[in-house]
């Protein structure tokens, strides 16, 4: 794809067809589709030949368990790998599945096959109520909270008198019974499932779902500063992942033939898909299969050969090879491999394409050639968030009255006051302690107000959370940087891009344009753990404004922070520019030296009180602000 | 500035390659390393496997009906083995089921692999009914001593119970307890989540007045515990206690915890494994007098004295008890069905087991009902009967029915 | 017809039979030894913010040494204890050493405490299985009498292994507590808890500190189970048994307050003991982990508040 060196503005319905020469690049995705189908072809031909191999001897119940907890680990996998929330209670999805399947049989006589999508069903119910319940907790605390649900079901299920149900025979049941004389037959369904589930998995990588579970486990809160609604994602991931998990416990009821509360809803069943998925490589696609792949047979070949006087081999196994794995490479299996590979096979290409870390990213989609700086040229621009109506220089843009918020018995802002104008850069100015970053967190959403209304293009933002104000058409920055590690340039830009945009295509447009206001597009192919400190400014800049769109308010905190004068400069006309296209900008910066010669006006905070609003002239000469920051006794 | 392509497909796609191969290697070695955990068998002796726990929480009673096994397999080899194979002889496949149904079903699948004729085991029903859901899908006839009605009543047809039912168990707790207790009295119920349990306890329900059941505690073995559980029962005053736990650590436990707290209630057990010599140290035979058991599973009793000599002498254990004489009997069963067959064949040994019924065999006299062994359709035993048993003077002795009965009740002391 | 369940006079049932006095003497008791357990792993993720998932299978250990040590040299549990601290100690600190700071920079997840906690996770599944294959899955216990030590007063029977146990358990406790709050070596565990780098300013070996820490942990946990022993069998597994409980307690105090898990688990054993009376046996286990999770989601800086507060 070709990009012009030339481009005629985009204007502002996002939702316009412009095939103008304006960037049409794509951004690539972190799955490319050839790495994709390889690895499911993979998958597949494995399968078969496993399957094949074992033929009607014992070993084929090794391979039906490898297949079942190699969709296991995969299921487990997307919400503990791609969206970065560790489970540890993950049986209890399992064993809805085992149960469902089981005791429909009993009851109803419907066969496994059938009975399986109703515990798919129970585990999809199960996952929304323990996401709404959870999704507050964070990191550790989720973890652990999450060990208490299998618990909770497993002693009911005993207390219900399930702690034992036996799976009936049926000799003469079809397919559907998974009990057919041929022990091949529940290895292919297996194998179908465990592909399903890696199906899912990569349609999800390609997807801007995926995109925005990348932004959720890299960091959360800029993610949802980025425009996206972190809770219904992590509460997606999770359903997804327990639906997919039933599946596998489904299936797994036919192999172990009595289903027990200790066995599926046990925290050795939660921990299973753990340590296969760390052993091989968390967040790959190929990370469960292959930690599966390995330590599931191997387990089951030393019990059955040892398993007479060495009955607990295969636990003592599981245990070695996640402590060899965590201490020695805790990526997984599956990126270190790579990394030998990338040693062995050294190609040539540049260090950055080698960065591909565990397979999951590709550059072959990529586009070849890419344009570079374009400081001069101010009229190409993005599509604007969804504002169809124009709006007039000077009309408020965001509105603030009496906001007031106090931590504990501090009271940190008081009665605050102010606005924003369409083409206005406004900088607020004040001594450390000022309120000025709370100021920041409560208009972005982060923190809600005690009293007082903020207005954001015209609708009320008090009880909104921080993605949806961003939808609306503000995109902030952090005091410390943070971009989602892991993820390309470019990447971290669509994330914000996708924020109102309809579709990947208007979002990569989006994406490119920023990018290129900030001249990073040589740089946009790049991993963001890569980049200069001064890059890594420009680039959440980058991001802030594809959040923003066109005509839309940047938040930017003390972003001049670490940079030379030569990226401030170039910083500063960007925003001149951004201002230029109607764009607003509310900054905060320490010193007003920084910033005098661009803002249009000030906003000086003390103690969480409004001292002053002005020019810079004005401000440099009001009393109250040299007392504020030199002292009293330099007042006059 | 314009960035040249990464050689990204050439490299990429030797990557991809490398990891599919992988990938397909990976896989490929599953089947392999399980085949090699196969031994091949191929020696002259009829292989008959026996499946019990041999570690765990019930020990202790499946250890017990290992020896039984080893005892009669010793004696059917000493005396010239199976006469219609040639004078072949028996060797026993060992199994550990281990205390909980997935082990079980995995030990099984093992064990069974290795084209035994015949299997036994596994004493706890929960084990049993999970282990002879292989066996039904192998097609190996099963013996069983296991009570839980379940085991014959999901239309299986390789599996053979000796035992009485819960059903008939209950009966016959209720008989026990009539027999040490007024007509009217109150009772507490006690016991684990043992599939045999259960049913038991479901059926005394319907068997009593509702009103005579004063407390219900039941707890998923092994427990390490048993105050909460005493606690429960003795606040509300029983007259009988009925303890139907199955492994004997927790039945030591509750029995300790009982005597600790004073209780003064007759005891009534439902489990066989409460016939076990462990108590002997573990209670104490003061402690144990009066306990009375009631069991589907046969206690050598009148009869079946040189049996329980023999089991002693070479066990130097103080008794025999009813574990050790399920698979001393079970071992004897399959060995019969084998002379009958003719052939080292699990479908013609099924075929025999089908057809057996045999009268006047002296060691199938143990067991009450007449010493006839002939299974139903369902594989259940016919005139099978529940015993019920009292331990005086150090050990259990068989009260009723009066076929193999060798002592008198002896009411509260 | 069940006895138990809710009466509308309860209240003045239960003080005549003394039921549930009897339920709470349960409850404390039992809370007392996960009250020490649980303070083991608040010192260790107070100190070094490490989930220590192995906690419970080092108390394991422990009830093993005893029954070995009564076996060959018919010690008890207290020449048991005392002879066992030390080893526990060093092998404490040589799993710090070898493991935990070996993965102190893993960074698997945006959660740094994931790769420590895996680590041990690891740990505790060779730990248990290592303990079976070495001693079989059958329950040992300690010495078999045939008759249960009880005192009584009045109707109420308390069992003397398990109070002893208790007294054990909350005078280490209380040991433990004095010496963080009052000693030198207490305070520097402290500093090195708030702050390492400050901690390492003031001169405090920070490294040396964990390692103490870790092993002082494992010590206790290896007591616990040599007294524990006396009334408890000795399982591979039985870890498990505790192991949530532990974390409940440590939550339900605030994670990594040490007293805020000893009062937890007191307060975990009572509220096991007493739910008894509302509801049936099996569903014991539940109540403690539906009260976890509230704890979690109304509070989960816990009763008395988040780390840095030893």
């Amino acid at each position: 794809m070709n990009t012009s060196t030339q481009s005629k503005p985009i204007g502002m319905p996002r939702k316009d067809s412009d095939k103008s020469s304006a960037s049409t690049r794509g951004v690539p995705f972190s799955m490319s589709m050839s790495s994709a189908v390889w690895q499911l072809a993979a998958l597949l031909l494995g399968g078969l030949i496993a399957i094949f191999l074992a033929g009607d001897s014992p070993a084929q119940i090794t391979v039906t368990l490898t297949l079942i907890y190699i969709a296991y680990a995969s299921a487990w996998n997307i919400v503990a790998g791609f969206a970065g929330q560790f489970t540890f209670g993950h049986s209890a999805f399992f064993g809805l599945g085992a149960y469902s399947a089981t005791l429909l049989t009993q009851w109803i006589g419907l066969p496994p096959m059938y009975g399986l999508w109703v515990g798919v069903l129970a585990a999809a119910i199960a996952a929304t109520v323990i996401g709404i319940i959870t999704l507050r907790l964070r990191g550790l605390y989720f973890g652990l909270a999450t060990v208490v649900f299998p618990t909770v079901f497993a002693v009911f299920a005993t207390y219900l008198g399930f702690q034992e149900v036996s799976v009936p025979f049926s000799p003469d049941g079809g397919l559907e019974s998974f009990t057919p004389g041929d022990p091949k037959v529940l290895s292919f369904v297996a194998l179908a499932a465990a592909l399903l589930v890696c199906i899912v998995a990569v349609a999800l990588l390609r997807s801007r779902f995926g995109t925005a579970l990348g932004a959720l486990r890299s960091d959360q809160d800029a993610a949802e500063a980025s425009g996206v609604n972190t809770t219904r994602v992590k509460i997606y991931a999770l359903v997804l992942s327990a639906a997919l998990s039933a599946i596998a416990g489904g299936l797994y009821a036919s192999v172990s033939l009595v289903v027990t509360p200790v066995d599926v809803f046990g925290l050795q069943m939660s921990v299973k898909p753990v340590l296969m998925t760390v052993f091989g490589g968390i967040g790959t696609l190929a990370g469960p299969v292959l930690g599966a792949a390995i330590l599931v047979p191997l387990s089951e070949t030393l019990n059955a050969t040892f398993g007479a006087t060495l009955p607990s081999l295969s636990g003592l196994v599981y245990g070695a090879a996640l402590l060899l794995v965590i201490t020695l490479f805790p990526g997984g299996l599956v990126p270190f491999i790579l990394s030998v590979a990338k040693r062995v096979y050294r190609s040539g290409a540049p260090s950055a394409a080698a960065e591909v870390a565990a397979g999951v990213s590709s550059r072959s989609d990529a586009t070849e050639q890419v344009k570079g700086g374009t400081e001069e040229d101010a009229s190409h621009w993005m599509p604007s968030q969804g504002r169809d109506t124009p709006v007039e220089p000077g009309a408020p843009i965001l509105t603030i009255a009496q906001i007031a918020k106090a931590f504990g018995g501090t009271k940190v802002l008081h009665d605050v006051t102010m606005q924003v104008a369409s083409r206005e850069i406004v900088g607020i100015i004040g001594p450390n302690g000022a309120g000025k970053t709370t100021l920041f967190n409560i208009i972005s959403g982060f923190v809600k107000p005690d009293a007082g209304s903020m207005q954001l293009h015209g609708t009320k933002t008090n009880d909104l959370r921080p993605s949806a104000i961003a939808a609306l058409g503000l995109g902030r920055t952090f005091q410390t940087v943070r971009l989602f590690s892991g993820m390309t340039a470019i990447e971290n830009v669509l994330v914000g891009a996708l924020a109102s945009c309809a579709d990947r295509e208007a979002a990569s447009r989006v994406a490119w344009s920023a990018i290129e206001e900030v001249g990073l597009a040589g740089r946009a192919l790049r991993k963001v753990d890569g980049l200069t400190t001064g890059e890594l400014r420009r680039l959440e800049l980058a991001r802030a404004m594809a959040i923003a769109g066109q005509g839309g308010l940047l938040l930017l905190d003390e972003f001049l922070g670490g940079l030379t004068k030569e990226d401030s400069a170039a910083l500063l006309e960007a925003l001149i520019r951004w201002r230029k296209n109607g764009g607003s900008v509310l900054a905060i910066e320490h010193t007003m030296r920084a910033m005098a010669d661009f803002v249009d006006r000030f906003v000086v905070l003390n103690f969480g009180k409004v001292i002053a609003q002005g020019s810079p002239e004005e401000i440099l000469k009001n009393q109250d602000v040299i007392k504020a920051y030199l002292g009293d006794k330099w007042g006059a | 500035m314009v960035i040249v392509p990464t050689c990204g497909l050439a490299s990429k796609a030797g990557r991809v390659r490398r990891k599919f191969l992988l990938t397909a290697a990976t896989a490929a070695l599953v089947p392999v390393m399980a085949l090699t955990a196969m031994d091949a068998v191929a020696d002259d002796s009829v292989k008959v496997a026996v499946i019990a726990p041999l570690a765990g929480a019930f020990a202790v009673s499946g250890q017990d009906v290992l020896n039984g096994a080893k005892l009669a397999a010793e004696e059917i080899n000493a005396a010239g083995g199976i006469k219609s194979l040639g004078g072949r002889k028996l060797e026993l496949l060992v199994g550990d089921a281990g205390q909980s149904p997935e082990t079980a079903v995995t030990t099984a699948r093992r064990v069974l692999n290795q084209k035994p004729v015949a299997a036994i085991g596994s004493w706890y029903s929960s084990l049993t009914l999970a282990a002879t859901q292989i066996a039904e899908r192998s097609r190996i006839p099963w013996v069983t001593g296991s009570v839980a009605d379940d085991i014959t009543n999901r239309g299986f047809k390789y599996v053979y119970k000796i035992s009485a039912g819960s059903e008939a168990s209950a009966q016959g707790l209720i008989d026990a307890i009539k027999l040490v207790g007024a007509d009217s009295y109150r009772l507490a119920l006690l016991g684990d989540n043992n599939a045999a349990n259960t049913s038991i306890q479901a059926f005394i329900k319907t068997k009593v007045d509702p009103s005579s059941i004063v407390s219900e505690q039941t707890w998923t073995p092994p427990l390490s515990d048993a105050t909460p559980v005493v606690n429960g029962i003795l606040r509300s005053k029983p007259d009988i206690i009925y303890l139907g736990a199955t492994s004997t650590s927790d039945q030591a436990l509750v029995l300790k915890q009982l005597a600790a707290q004073g209780n003064t209630a007759p005891i009534v057990m439902g489990a066989s494994s409460a016939a076990n010599p462990t108590f002997r140290d573990a209670v104490g035979s003061q402690g144990m007098e009066g306990v009375i058991v009631a069991t589907g599973v046969s206690f050598p009793g009148k009869g079946a004295e040189d049996i329980n000599q023999k089991y002693v002498e070479s066990t130097k254990q103080a008794f025999m008890d009813c574990e050790a004489l399920t698979g001393y009997v079970n071992i004897y069963v399959v060995a019969q069905a084998l002379e009958q067959a003719g052939k080292a064949d699990p479908a013609a040994v099924k075929q025999a087991l089908d057809d057996m019924d045999i009268q006047n065999f002296h060691v199938f006299e143990a067991l009450p009902g007449g010493a006839r062994m002939k299974f139903d359709e369902t594989g259940l035993r016919e005139n099978n009967a529940v015993e019920i048993l009292q331990w005086q003077g150090g050990q259990p002795r068989v009260i009723a029915p009066a076929d193999v009965a060798t002592a008198e009740v002896k009411k509260k002391l | 017809m069940r006895a138990a369940g809710v009466r509308p006079n309860f209240y003045k049932e239960s003080v005549k039979d003394m039921y549930v006095l009897q339920l709470v003497l349960s409850g404390l008791q039992q809370g007392g030894v996960l009250a020490l357990l649980s303070m083991g792993l608040a010192l260790m993720f107070g100190v070094l913010r490490v989930v220590n998932f192995a906690q419970a299978d080092f108390m394991m250990l422990g009830m093993y040494g005893a029954i070995l040590m009564y076996a060959a040299f018919q010690l008890n549990f207290a020449e048991t204890s005392l002879l066992l601290v030390i080893p526990a100690f060093i092998v404490g600190w040589l799993v710090y050493e070898l493991i935990i700071r070996r993965v102190a920079q893993a960074k698997l997840t945006s959660t740094p405490e994931h790769a420590q906690l895996l680590a041990t996770l690891g740990l505790s599944l060779i730990i248990q299985n290592t303990a079976e294959m070495v001693w079989g899955a059958t329950p040992l216990n300690l010495e078999s009498s045939q008759q249960l030590s009880m005192w009584h007063i009045g109707s109420l029977s308390i069992d003397q292994p398990r109070t002893i146990a208790f007294g054990i358990a909350i005078a280490i406790g209380i040991i433990m507590l004095l010496v963080l709050r009052g000693t030198y070596i207490g305070r520097a565990v402290r500093a090195a808890a708030s702050d390492q780098e400050a901690a390492s300013y003031v001169g405090v070996n920070v490294r040396r500190v964990y390692g103490a820490t870790f092993g002082v942990a494992v010590a206790i946990s290896v007591i616990v189970g040599s007294v524990l022993v006396s009334y408890y069998p000795a399982t591979p597994l039985a870890g498990n048994d505790f192991i949530l409980l532990m974390f409940t307690a440590v939550i339900l105090g605030g994670l990594g307050n040490v007293m805020g898990a000893m009062v937890g688990g007191l307060l975990l054993g009572l509220i096991q003991s007493l739910s008894q009376l509302f509801i049936p046996l099996e569903l014991n286990s539940a109540v403690v982990f539906v009260l976890f999770l509230v704890m979690m989601l109304v509070r989960p800086s816990g009763i008395f508040g988040e780390v840095n507060r030893l």
